[in-house]
């Protein structure tokens, strides 16, 4: 002990403020032991495993699967999913805006009732909803007869088994999630700062553009990466509306695996699937990150 | 010369006077409740005011009329000698400092200050010199390019004054701008805020529920409660003078006996009879605040002889306060602390009286 009169800390457990700094950090050592074994275990493991296996696995170390991969077959289909993913989060943003808008900003029966709906649509199954378009879309469903009984169409449009039905279904099924992450973005803005704007001179739009918009942004980039990432790994929608004709990496992956067998092509592909997302995502970032909007000056 | 509502041109001088508000029987009503009622209130051009009322009192609807925030339900609000209680936010040139300061988090101050000036199409060069000017004005030119979250409150509170001077409005309107500061830098802001409107010869529209802060700032205080304006007059005259017992009770502790009057002399309803120098007559509320109170010798000779029994007394800080039981009802009177007299025990028997000059009626009953 360095002074003679005992204060506090001494007095309380005998311990000096130093013992108590390590004490501290063992204890957070130890609590933080669990989330690294379960990262370990369910991420690391896995994933290194997937990385082995496409390098040839078992059967010693090769680039073959590597170089199937660059057939134009699968660019092709690598870009028609991106094509798919990128064209499915615009249109939810651009949908979920003015949605995510209306609810944080108005107060009513209405926008109690949306936001009810947009939880509910998010525990349904994705199948149960997926398959439910098929009934809407088919030839003989609700939209085809209405459109014709408007007279707005003579014969039935082909809106199902093909690309148009699987950019209705994925947009359907993924708006839930961007309006969910731009709807806490939207209320956390403060009312004060668009009427501080008006009172200030700006326009109503030009509160919007320049001061609500703005900060709405980091939902808006938050929920593209989420939208996006689910978008280029859905499986169940455009293998059930697209009837063939919208063939995505995903479901080369399960063609791999179930039919042709090759499961280092497949571990190959899942490895360059997840390189692009991540790719995508730390691009994303630069241009349009939080980063951006909140970091150090301009 | 351009139009009232896009004045600001690079050309206008720094100091420019602001422009008198006017109010005519505005009000504001939701369903059958009145949020203002048939305001009428006049304040003039470099005029510091402050609107005063506890919460609920129409205060902070008051402000969003001024704003523009909120339609008047009737009435005229007129800005210089333009009516423009239908005219948009945007278009009316009145500098807002919010409560919470509403600064924009993604700008930095210089942007934050330049702002006003940006969306009025100000050339860039003209921005600059401008922003610079009225960071000058709330001294804070050394932190121009600091981002909002490296401010603290004080400077916060600072930069939104300079960005609702910097294209000269006609008027300024503050909401509460001090309630978040602690109490040092409350006294310290009062200080600049009054001594920055003073420079400018802005007119203030100071909105506040805290009595010390109006009375310290303003030129006059307009009172309110329940939507209606009480009365609108000094500092000194709302603490000396009263309307009535609402303004009374709110500035300050207050001794209020009701009854009537008639030629000089009041009569309380229990019969006592006080002199005054009201010379109206009819029922009326007589006011005689704490610290007028005085005990034995120091009354006057021709004032009536009251007693009362010393029911309890407190220090605090630099007076006394006694509570009395009399004839006229519980009073209250403070004294000033000096080493010549303790404070009276308990069940002491006190004469008491008030220079009847002091006394002050309020006609109407309460």
């Amino acid at each position: 002990m360095s002074t003679t009169i005992p204060n506090r800390n001494t007095l309380l457990a005998g311990f000096s403020s130093a013992d108590w700094e390590s004490q501290r950090r063992r204890v957070t050592a130890v609590l933080l032991i669990l989330p690294v074994v379960m990262m370990t275990l369910l991420f690391l493991v896995p994933l290194g495993y997937l990385l082995w296996l496409s390098f040839g696995g078992p059967a010693g170390f090769s680039l073959n699967a590597y170089k199937q991969l660059s057939a134009p077959f699968y660019i092709n289909l690598a870009l028609f999913t991106l094509q798919l993913a990128f064209l499915v989060t615009i249109a939810c943003a651009v949908i979920a805006y003015p949605l995510a808008y209306m609810l944080a900003n108005i107060e009513n029966t209405l926008s109690r009732l949306v936001v009810l709906g947009l939880v509910i649509s998010l525990w349904l199954s994705v199948l149960a909803r997926t398959y439910s378009w098929i009934i809407i879309l088919q030839r003989n469903g609700v939209v085809n007869n209405m459109l014709q009984w408007m007279g707005i169409t003579d014969g039935p449009l082909s809106l199902v088994y093909n690309q148009t039905g699987v950019y209705i279904g994925m947009i359907h099924i993924l708006l839930p999630y961007m309006v969910m992450t731009l709807y806490p973005t939207m209320r956390a803005i403060d009312g004060s700062l668009v009427r501080s704007a008006l009172s200030l001179g700006a326009t109503p739009w030009t509160a919007f553009r320049r001061i609500y918009f703005p900060l709405s942004m980091s939902g808006l980039v938050s929920g593209s990466i989420l939208v996006f990432t689910m978008a280029i790994g859905f499986f169940v929608t455009p293998a059930i509306l697209g009837g063939g004709s919208a063939n995505t990496i995903v479901m080369a992956i399960q063609n791999q695996v179930q039919v042709l067998v090759d499961l280092p092509l497949a571990a190959a592909t899942s490895i360059i699937l997840l390189l692009v997302s991540m790719l995508i995502l730390v691009v994303y970032e630069k241009i349009a990150g939080v980063e951006k909007i909140f970091g150090e000056g301009r | 010369m351009t139009t009232a509502t896009t004045s600001i041109a690079g050309t206008a001088p720094i100091n420019t006077r602001g422009v008198g508000v006017r109010f005519e029987q505005l009000s504001k009503r939701y369903g059958d409740f009145y949020a203002v009622d048939s305001l009428d209130l006049n304040v003039a051009p470099g005029e510091f005011l402050s609107i005063l009322g506890p919460s609920g009192s129409g205060k902070t609807t008051v402000l969003m009329l001024i704003a523009g925030f909120v339609a008047p339900t009737s009435g005229r609000l007129l800005l210089g000698d333009q009516d423009i209680s239908q005219i948009p936010p945007y278009k009316r040139n009145i500098g807002v400092v919010f409560q919470n300061y509403a600064l924009f988090p993604h700008l930095d101050v210089r942007r934050n200050v330049g702002f006003p000036l940006e969306v009025r199409g100000v050339p860039k060069d003209e921005i600059a010199k401008r922003v610079n000017w009225a960071l000058e004005r709330v001294h804070m030119e050394k932190f121009a390019d600091r981002r909002i979250s490296q401010l603290s409150g004080g400077q916060q509170q600072r930069i939104a004054l300079a960005r609702a001077i910097v294209f000269e409005p006609r008027a300024l309107l503050m909401d509460e701008p001090l309630a978040a500061l602690d109490r040092n830098l409350r006294q310290d802001m009062q200080y600049e805020i009054r001594s920055l409107q003073r420079s400018l010869g802005q007119t203030v529209i100071y909105v506040t529920h805290d009595q010390e802060e109006a009375l310290n700032l303003s030129d006059r205080v307009a009172v309110m409660n329940l939507g209606r304006l009480q009365q609108v007059d000094t500092p000194k005259n709302l603490y000396l003078r009263p309307a009535n017992p609402f303004v009374a009770g709110f500035f300050g502790e207050a001794n209020l006996l009701s009854g009537k009057t008639q030629g000089g002399v009041f009569t309380t309803d229990a019969g006592i009879r006080l002199p005054v120098t009201e010379t109206r007559e009819g029922p009326a509320v007589l006011c005689v605040r704490p610290e007028m109170i005085v005990f034995g010798d120091e009354r006057k000779s021709d004032f009536p002889s009251l007693t009362g029994t010393v029911l309890e007394t407190r220090y605090r800080g630099s007076i006394l306060h006694i509570e009395l039981d009399t004839p006229l009802g519980k009073i209250n009177a403070v004294q000033h602390i000096n080493t010549t007299n303790d404070a009276p025990a308990e069940g002491t028997t006190l004469e008491f009286g008030w220079d009847p000059n002091l006394g002050h009626v309020m006609m109407g009953q309460v």
